[in-house]
């Protein structure tokens, strides 16, 4: 069975001298969750850009669930940004009538059941809401389309401990064994443990593509402990 | 998806556009009332309970102008700062990740801009007309029908026809073609400009900017050029078409062409 | 809450740890049906795949037993858990003595230790 993204030979090239993303060949397959993993500026974001179609490589191809990234991938795969990108004055309710117009795979009453649980209004304005419930509104979004592959860029950067266990928490009850979850931080101990597999990257480059657990047995200590000690300076 | 597209941009667009209609009709209102005064005054009608505005006469005719000019300028920067916001600041992030052609976002978005350019148009157009009629009848107030009016508009027309050589028939299509068009090609030429922008690494906005006073600026120079070597080779009275209105159409067609290259192979949001 | 684990082994090594623990101290009585997969993942807030991992290696001890449909339930076989319960404190015997030999404890001392200790904590 073939990979879910097939990642070959990808390269980003700004210009001569800022090569963000460097000659990357990889596949992922479905129903794992993966951490992209790397200090920053090491091309994280830009890969992720690029799975999701906000950047044209310089080179090479990416293939998800078999097609080359486009509107169809689109409509599979599900992306949360590392910003906010709903529109300040528009009310909760309307995004969940825009998401659902939009995407075929969103279930509105997942998202009300979410925001429900969260107390969040539907009727509340975004600008009107907190830095960290735009975040959690945007995360309940995404989660909420039954999507093939997942990319949450940078999920837990900047939110306090208990917005980090449900977020990680609505990821991981949202496990399904066909699709699989792209989660970029460099936060690493934070999410360890509900990773199945890890990718390093530094200066544009893959460094390493293994499991968690491989990790753990080969080195013995934790891929937090590990990343620190391949990337120390 | 294209009229889901549609649908959402008017939604997001149709406040604004109603704004602009509200500020249309208050401008319209203040025209009304500085011409009825400058009229009156003329007419030595003292009684008139807006009298004391006659002091404002003159000063408010500038004012109505310009307030005219302040709303059409505001209607094509709200349509310049809401395409580039929804494409190419963060919210460009969930509008490039939609399931949608980049002609389909191009589209939606020339549709929903250009038919609020137009709307703006017609009310300005709608402002000169009831002003017109309303200085007609301050003049002329003893009773004047319709009829009357239309009749005199027309051998008006005819009288200047002739004594101007033009054919008003062609002038009026012509004029209403470019009413229907022009609304689009100055939101595909606005589009453009902006999506040119993205090309550069600093001050994309400022750029953006920049290029359409500079796309305005060419197209100027183009039709002037081609104008004259049309009347050289004494073509010009032939011309079925205004130059100007075929220049317009062919750098709208050329920027689309740009915009949809920047949004599918040169995207690049900060 | 979340489960606590130790860095440097694999988690779905200490999961097992920790669900032969529950077995045997009667947490899940024998016989009783287990929660599924995605259940125990997400009360241990790790991934549902390394749960997976932990009860095929629960499976292949015979201390859990999958029963077609229905699930998954703890074995009735008291022997079994017996033996496990046997293991685990044999972990925890050499735990102690290693513990105490790195404190500079003879095995003799540590015996004796122990046995002090014993009737202080009963109070």
């Amino acid at each position: 069975m073939n990979g879910l993204v097939e990642i070959l030979g990808l390269t980003k090239a700004y210009d001569e001298h800022h090569v963000a993303v460097s000659n990357i060949s990889l596949t992922l397959p479905r129903g794992k969750i993966i951490g992209l993993l790397g200090p920053n500026g090491s091309g994280k974001t830009t890969l992720i850009k690029m799975l999701n179609g906000l950047l044209m490589p310089t080179a090479g191809s990416i293939r998800i669930g078999g097609k080359p990234v486009g509107v169809e991938t689109k409509a599979h795969v599900s992306y949360l940004p590392d910003r906010t990108y709903l529109s300040g004055n528009k009310k909760v309710k309307q995004i969940l009538d825009y998401f659902a117009d939009f995407y075929k795979d969103f279930s509105r009453e997942r998202a009300v059941g979410m925001l429900q649980s969260l107390g969040i209004e539907p009727d509340a304005r975004m600008n009107t809401l907190s830095k960290g419930t735009k975040e959690k509104v945007q995360l309940i979004l995404v989660m909420s389309r039954q999507a093939d592959l997942y990319v949450l860029d940078e999920p837990i950067a900047g939110v306090d401990p208990a917005a980090r266990d449900y977020i990680l928490r609505t990821i991981l009850n949202n496990y399904n064994p066909n699709s699989s979850v792209l989660i970029s931080t460099h936060l690493i101990g934070d999410i360890e443990q509900v990773l199945d597999e890890v990718i390093f990257m530094r200066y544009g480059h893959l460094v390493l593509y293994t499991s968690v657990d491989n990790v753990r047995e080969k080195h013995g200590k934790s891929v937090d402990a590990y990343f620190r000690e391949v990337f120390a300076c | 998806m294209l009229g889901k597209l549609i649908k959402h941009e008017w939604k997001s667009m149709y406040k604004m556009g109603c704004l602009m209609l509200g500020a249309m009709a208050i401008v319209t209102f203040l025209g009304w009332l500085s011409f009825r005064s400058l009229f009156r005054a003329m007419n030595g009608d003292t009684l008139d309970p807006f009298g004391w505005m006659d002091i404002f006469g003159g000063f408010t005719m500038m004012i109505y102008v310009m307030l005219l000019v302040c709303v059409s300028a505001g209607t094509i920067i709200y349509i310049g700062v809401h395409f580039y916001r929804t494409m190419y600041t963060d919210e460009g992030y969930l509008t490039h990740t939609l399931p949608v052609t980049g002609h389909q976002i191009l589209i939606s978005k020339i549709l929903v801009s250009g038919l609020w350019t137009m709307i703006v148009l017609l009310t300005i157009y709608a402002s000169f007309i009831l002003l017109a009629l309303s200085a007609i009848f301050s003049l002329e107030p003893i009773d004047i029908s319709f009829a009357e009016l239309m009749d005199g508009l027309g051998r008006l027309v005819v009288e200047m026809e002739a004594m101007l050589d033009f054919d008003a028939m062609r002038l009026l299509a012509s004029w209403i073609l470019i009413t229907l068009a022009g609304p689009f090609i100055t939101t595909v030429t606005l589009f453009g400009a902006i999506s040119l922008g993205q090309l550069v690494s600093r001050g994309r906005l400022l750029m953006g900017v920049l290029f359409y006073v500079a796309i305005m600026v060419a197209k100027q120079l183009v039709t002037i050029m081609l104008k004259g070597f049309a009347s050289s080779a004494g073509m010009y009275l032939n011309m079925n078409f205004n130059v100007g209105f075929i220049v317009d159409l062919f750098a709208a067609a050329v920027l689309y062409a740009l915009s949809y290259f920047v949004i599918s192979r040169k995207l690049n949001l900060i | 809450m979340a489960w606590v684990f130790d860095d440097g082994r694999p988690i779905y090594a200490q999961l097992v740890e920790q669900l032969q623990l529950k077995i045997v101290s009667g947490v899940y009585p024998p016989g009783e049906k287990l929660p599924s997969v995605r259940e125990l993942a997400a009360e241990a807030a790790v991934n549902p795949n390394t749960m997976q991992k932990a009860f095929a290696e629960l499976e292949k001890s015979g201390l859990v037993i999958t029963q077609g449909t229905n699930g998954r339930v703890v074995t009735q076989d008291g022997e079994r858990i017996q033996d496990n319960r046997q293991a685990l404190a044999r972990q925890q015997g050499k735990a102690y003595f290693s513990g105490m030999e790195r404190l500079g404890y003879a095995r003799g001392r540590a015996m004796e230790f122990l046995q002090d200790m014993a009737g202080e904590v009963r109070e």
